[in-house]
């Protein structure tokens, strides 16, 4: 009777109210998802696989500037029965930024690197840390690309045009290369309109868009889709192709070998023709590895 | 209670708890938007010398498909947060260039400021949070129920007291004769009691008796009270002596009326004081002009009937 009074009373209705405020008030704290944001490695450089040789504390340290690669070799170097017996791990490096492929030849700490022969010259990484070539891609010859016209190579030409070029300074075709052809022509390159991307097909993408009426880059199948074969004008001949080297610090024969047939398979499933066109250096027979002479010069 | 006010209860709380609610959840919010704010900047922070942002000194473009790639695993991270990244760029950004619910925040590098585009996306109204409101309805509707009941119960209670104070309105005031200590008071103030001598208590207690029998007889002073009347204060008399209040033997009724008339008059003068049309009811009438003697006059107690006397002791 006594509960049945209280409850029967306005008092009641309000401190009920009340504390049905307050709950609503802790409901609408508690409902708002407050975890905290936990972010993994964001941006990978590098993957890792094991070989069967677990015990084994040695790494064999692969860079190339794709990822796509530098995961695709390394896990077929970690199946591999050579590599198994020297190494435990094969560790991928691939390059993020271009001061990357400098510092991984300029210190020697890749077994296996892909690199431009101008690079390994430049830092005689060769007879510093003795790495040789094992396969690598053919020679290739660097345009000027046009989309409207084939272009001249001439100073009054190139004055009034908007030019693209490769933002890194290590690519040959894309960068150093024009900017010699500019530097015999007597002109001055900050009177130029030079437009800067960051990879050949970016290039492309400016040309096709009409962004730059030029571009420096070397010709691959699929642009006679897009572009005329007759707008081109050659810069150069005999590019000496991006090689694969390995270093070579003992007379390691079969890791050779073994390394060089993984290349020349996996350059066979590349989507590009230019990719699939690799020529090995060494001559693998009877457990013995012999050096092709004549392919060998710079 | 009626339909609208029933209604306009429910909906008032309804909306009181669902305002204390959203701004709860807006009040959290917040605190947890500005704390993944810091801790997306953080990450982008950490990550800025892998990213490959275009920079004007080294006449660097930029790998845009790279910076979408990040920013897009960075989002996949941020499924349950309000805030998604937009874009990172660097030098400057006109403000004029965010769209609704955008804002910038600006990294300071040693290359110049690096900016981050943000989006909010606040949403309230999740389904779990349609069960809260669903909910408040529910209790909102509760409390106007309860509200209901209780106002039912209040104007039921409030009938009855109606009720009873009509019932008690013909007779507001009863006069109180207590025997055991001779007193006379009247019900809305027992404290206020006069004491009354043997003689006119007993006659008046006598006249009420006979009058209420008798409504319509005339009681003069020239004539004898009649005998009735003395028999009946002869009775209250006894039961006085009973009580202890008198040893004495019995006073002569008849003799000065008057005197014992006025003595009544003067108690209940008194009592009644703040009552006086109370007076016409329980007063001995007064002989006005003809004299107290005139064979007109009666000083019997005409309206006692209307009237209520409690005698207590009897």
């Amino acid at each position: 009777m006594n509960i049945k009074n209280t409850v029967l009373h306005k008092t009641s209705i309000v401190t009920f109210l009340f504390i049905v405020i307050v709950f609503a008030w802790v409901c609408g704290q508690l409902i708002v998802n407050d975890d905290e944001l936990v972010f993994p490695v964001l941006i990978e450089t590098s993957t890792i696989c094991r070989t069967t040789a677990t015990a084994n504390d040695n790494e064999l340290i692969v860079f190339t500037p794709s990822k796509n690669i530098a995961a695709q070799l390394s896990q077929k170097l970690c199946d591999d029965n050579v590599v198994a017996k020297q190494y435990g791990a094969v560790v991928g490096y691939w390059g993020y930024k271009t001061s990357d492929s400098l510092e991984f030849v300029g210190k020697g700490i890749a077994d296996l690197i892909l690199a431009k022969n101008n690079i390994m010259a430049a830092f005689k990484a060769e007879s510093t840390y003795d790495y040789m070539p094992v396969v690598g891609f053919s020679d290739y010859t660097a345009f000027f690309i046009s989309s409207k016209e084939k272009p001249i190579i001439s100073k009054s030409y190139f004055l009034d045009k908007k030019i693209g070029l490769l933002d890194y300074p290590t690519s040959r075709s894309g960068h150093i290369l024009p900017k010699q052809v500019f530097k015999d022509l007597d002109i001055n390159i900050a009177n130029l309109n030079i437009l800067y991307a960051s990879s050949h097909n970016e290039l492309r993408e400016l040309l096709a868009n009409g962004k730059v009426d030029i571009i420096a880059s070397f010709w691959k199948e699929s642009d006679k889709d897009r572009f005329s074969k007759n707008y081109i004008t050659p810069i150069s001949n005999n590019i000496t192709g991006t090689r694969w080297y390995l270093k070579m610090q003992q007379n390691n024969t079969d890791l050779l070998c073994a390394v060089q047939e993984h290349l020349m398979a996996m350059s066979k499933d590349q989507e590009l023709h230019y990719y699939q066109n690799v020529s090995p250096f060494w001559q693998c027979e009877n457990n013995t590895a012999v050096f092709k002479i004549g392919e060998s010069n710079e | 209670m009626s339909r609208l006010k029933f209604s306009a209860v429910s909906s008032c709380v309804f909306l009181m708890l669902s305002f204390v609610f959203y701004i709860s959840m807006i009040n959290k919010t917040e605190l947890i938007t500005k704390q993944q704010k810091v801790q997306i900047e953080k990450q982008i922070a950490l990550d800025l010398p892998l990213l490959d942002l275009p920079n004007e000194l080294y006449k660097h473009a930029g790998n845009k498909d790279a910076l979408v790639g990040y920013i897009d695993s960075l989002n996949s991270y941020l499924r349950m947060s309000n805030l998604r990244v937009i874009d990172i760029s660097t030098g400057e950004i006109a403000h004029s260039d965010l769209k609704a619910k955008q804002f910038i925040s600006s990294l300071a590098t040693s290359e110049g400021p690096v900016n981050i585009i943000f989006s909010v996306d606040e949403h309230y109204l999740t389904p779990s949070n349609k069960i809260f409101f669903l909910f408040f309805l529910l209790i909102s509707l509760f409390v106007a129920v309860w509200l209901k009941v209780v106002e039912s119960k209040k104007s039921k209670l409030s009938l009855n007291k109606s009720i009873n104070s009509v019932a008690s309105m013909p007779m507001p005031l009863a006069i109180i004769i207590d025997l055991r200590n001779k007193t006379l008071s009247h019900s809305y103030d027992k404290e206020h009691s006069v004491q009354l001598a043997n003689k006119p208590l007993c006659f008046y207690l006598a006249l009420v008796e006979y009058c209420s029998a008798n409504g319509d007889v005339i009681l003069n002073h020239n004539k004898n009270v009649p005998d009735e009347l003395i028999e009946l204060a002869n009775k209250y008399f006894s039961r006085l002596t009973e009580l202890g209040h008198t040893i004495r033997k019995r006073p002569n009724f008849n003799n000065s009326l008057e005197k014992t008339l006025s003595e009544i008059r003067a108690s209940l003068d008194d009592v009644l004081n703040e009552y006086p049309e109370e007076k016409e009811i329980y007063y001995p009438p007064k002989a006005y002009g003809e004299g107290s003697r005139s064979r007109l006059h009666s000083y019997g107690l005409i309206n006692i009937a209307k009237g209520n006397i409690e005698i207590i002791g009897k």
